[in-house]
């Protein structure tokens, strides 16, 4: 099981902001750093961390990296 | 380094992957590739690539081959100092697997998985190291089942099949400069007849060098990097026996031995993705194109070479140099002297062609180009010595020989020529060091040999000083054009 805290910084990693700037409530376009091009590279890069494929239709809808989260632990 | 990516695709994704390390342009807006290379704006022209990379999709995407053909040569044009590459995405997809992820196609023009884009990413990084010189440049051959399907020795030359898809690829990465050397366990007498063979496609004068006899093939590779003056680290051996690859590794960590498929319908392939990992077509200068005749006519002098006392040696070599100020066509080779050169190479730097054309046309250093050759053959553009100058001293900052012309003390009269130069400017100082990397050992003590003298040392590093005039001249046999 991931904890949210591995999650942020693997997420951290990804982005390249420091661990503790974001959280589970980061939304989408909040930071400079997450434009659409690295919404599709966060659903990439984490679905190939985690073993996880978020369906192509639900992409769009994720607004917060807690939405990602979700389907880790789904 | 400043990488121009022009796609088919989207390819934000991967540029977002790559600006950690590299400083990457993209054309605004999509689809722009064609038009960008053709008519390049300038932007792209202030942003000055070194690199440009042609990423065309077709699995997803579509281009004609016409257009990337023309796009490739209009950029060649536009960029000269650039290198434009066009990675093989296909067969990089084949050998990857996994390589697309159609959600990211429907939602972004991007067809790459994360897997896919990890290895587009790693062959970027790859070709870019063979950009600077890092590429392999010797293919090591086995005979036997590996260049024709039997063995010779028992089949004799009517019972082989000589594998000509394979031997037509072998020549043509020997064309663009690839050195090729023959390694087999064979009685030299058994493999003569292949020569005249007319189903075989490489022919005898295609190697470099041979080493039939029964030898392991471990030593006759290191015998064969010797006698070529090249580091083992750029051999890729090539057998289709795995007890000889496996020998090969063991004995030979350095030496790229990568599996041989044993189907002959895969060979080809194989060798396609030989050439792609270790042999990557960059821009050749012609000294690459001529470089398997000068390493025949390296074996011809060390022939000559085993008859006489050295002294008479080089005298009857009849050397000859053009020593000169850097010209304008001389820049790219410089260039990539100071990339690939590690052995005769005090200080190390590694220019850029524009770096290099910087030096040229700054007034306050002596760039010398060295061209020579002798009674076997011209040897081309082989070493440049680069001093900046302030007043009466000057700095020797590069002093780079290609090892081809090595232990022939050509270097010290391309040093009288240096020092020709310094005080014709009026210098009467000159200092110079030397650096200690992985390779350059043969040149630790090139400045003492020079009559430098020592003033400062420590366990990596050397400095030196000269007052000029010097009192004894050098010692060389090099005839000055």
């Amino acid at each position: 099981m991931t904890t949210e805290k591995d999650f942020l910084v693997f997420v951290a990693g990804v982005l390249d902001v420091p661990a503790e700037s974001i959280s589970l409530g980061t939304a989408y376009e909040s930071i400079p750093e997450w434009d659409s091009v690295m919404q599709l590279r966060l659903t990439l890069e984490i679905g190939s961390e985690y073993d996880v494929e978020i369906p192509v239709d639900e992409i769009a809808d994720i607004k917060t990296l807690g939405g990602f989260y979700k389907y880790l632990t789904a | 380094m400043r990488i121009a990516i022009l796609s088919n695709v989207t390819v934000e994704v991967l540029a977002g992957m790559l600006n950690k390390e590299h400083s990457i342009w993209l054309p605004p807006g999509f689809g722009a590739w064609i038009e960008t290379a053709l008519k390049p704006s300038q932007e792209m022209v202030a942003f000055d690539p070194e690199a440009i990379f042609l990423l065309l999709d077709s699995s997803h995407a579509t281009f004609d081959a016409d257009s990337a053909l023309r796009a490739k040569s209009s950029l060649e044009t536009a960029f000269p100092n650039a290198t434009i590459i066009v990675p093989e995405l296909e067969d990089l997809a084949d050998e990857v697997g996994a390589f697309f992820d159609e959600r990211m196609w429907k939602i972004g023009s991007m067809p790459w998985s994360m897997k896919g884009l990890r290895a587009i990413k790693d062959e970027i990084n790859r070709l870019i190291r063979a950009m600077k010189g890092e590429r392999k440049k010797v293919l090591a051959l086995d005979f036997d089942n590996t260049l024709w399907s039997g063995v010779i020795g028992e089949d004799g030359v009517n019972g082989i099949k000589p594998y000509t898809e394979f031997q037509r690829g072998i020549k043509a990465l020997k064309e663009r400069g690839v050195v090729l050397v023959g390694l087999t366990k064979n009685n030299l007498a058994d493999v003569e007849p292949v020569w005249t063979d007319e189903r075989m496609v490489l022919k005898l004068n295609d190697f470099a060098l041979l080493k039939i006899d029964w030898s392991d093939k471990a030593s006759n590779l290191a015998s064969a990097a010797k006698e070529l003056n090249l580091g083992i680290d750029s051999f890729v051996f090539v057998d289709d026996n795995p007890a000889e690859r496996e020998q090969m590794k063991a004995m030979l960590p350095e030496v790229v031995v990568p599996e041989v498929p044993q189907d002959e319908a895969m060979l080809t392939k194989f060798l396609r993705r030989i050439a792609r990992l270790y042999f990557p077509e960059l821009r050749l200068t012609d000294e690459d194109r001529r470089k398997t005749a000068q390493y025949i006519e390296e074996s011809a002098r060390r022939e000559f070479a085993a008859t006489l006392s050295v002294d008479d040696y080089l005298r009857g070599l009849k050397m000859w140099a053009d020593v000169h100020q850097i010209a304008d066509a001389e820049i790219p080779r410089v260039a990539q002297l100071s990339q690939k050169t590690n052995q005769f190479n005090v200080l190390t730097n590694r220019y850029t062609i524009d770096e290099v054309n910087g030096f040229a046309h700054d007034g306050g250093r002596v760039l010398l180009t060295v061209h020579s050759g002798d009674r076997f053959g011209d040897q081309g553009l082989v070493a440049f010595v680069q001093a900046v100058v302030a007043g009466d001293k000057a700095t020797i900052v590069d002093w780079v020989m290609s090892c081809r012309t090595m232990n022939r003390r050509l270097e010290f009269a391309v040093e009288e020529r240096l020092e020709l130069e310094l005080s014709r400017r009026g210098i009467s100082h000159v200092l110079a060091s030397w650096r200690r990397t992985l390779k350059n050992a043969p040149v630790e003590n090139l400045f003492d040999a020079f009559g430098f003298d020592l003033v400062e040392v420590s366990a990596d590093e050397r400095k030196y000083e000269l007052k000029l005039p010097r009192k004894e001249a050098l010692k060389h046999y090099v005839d000055f054009k």
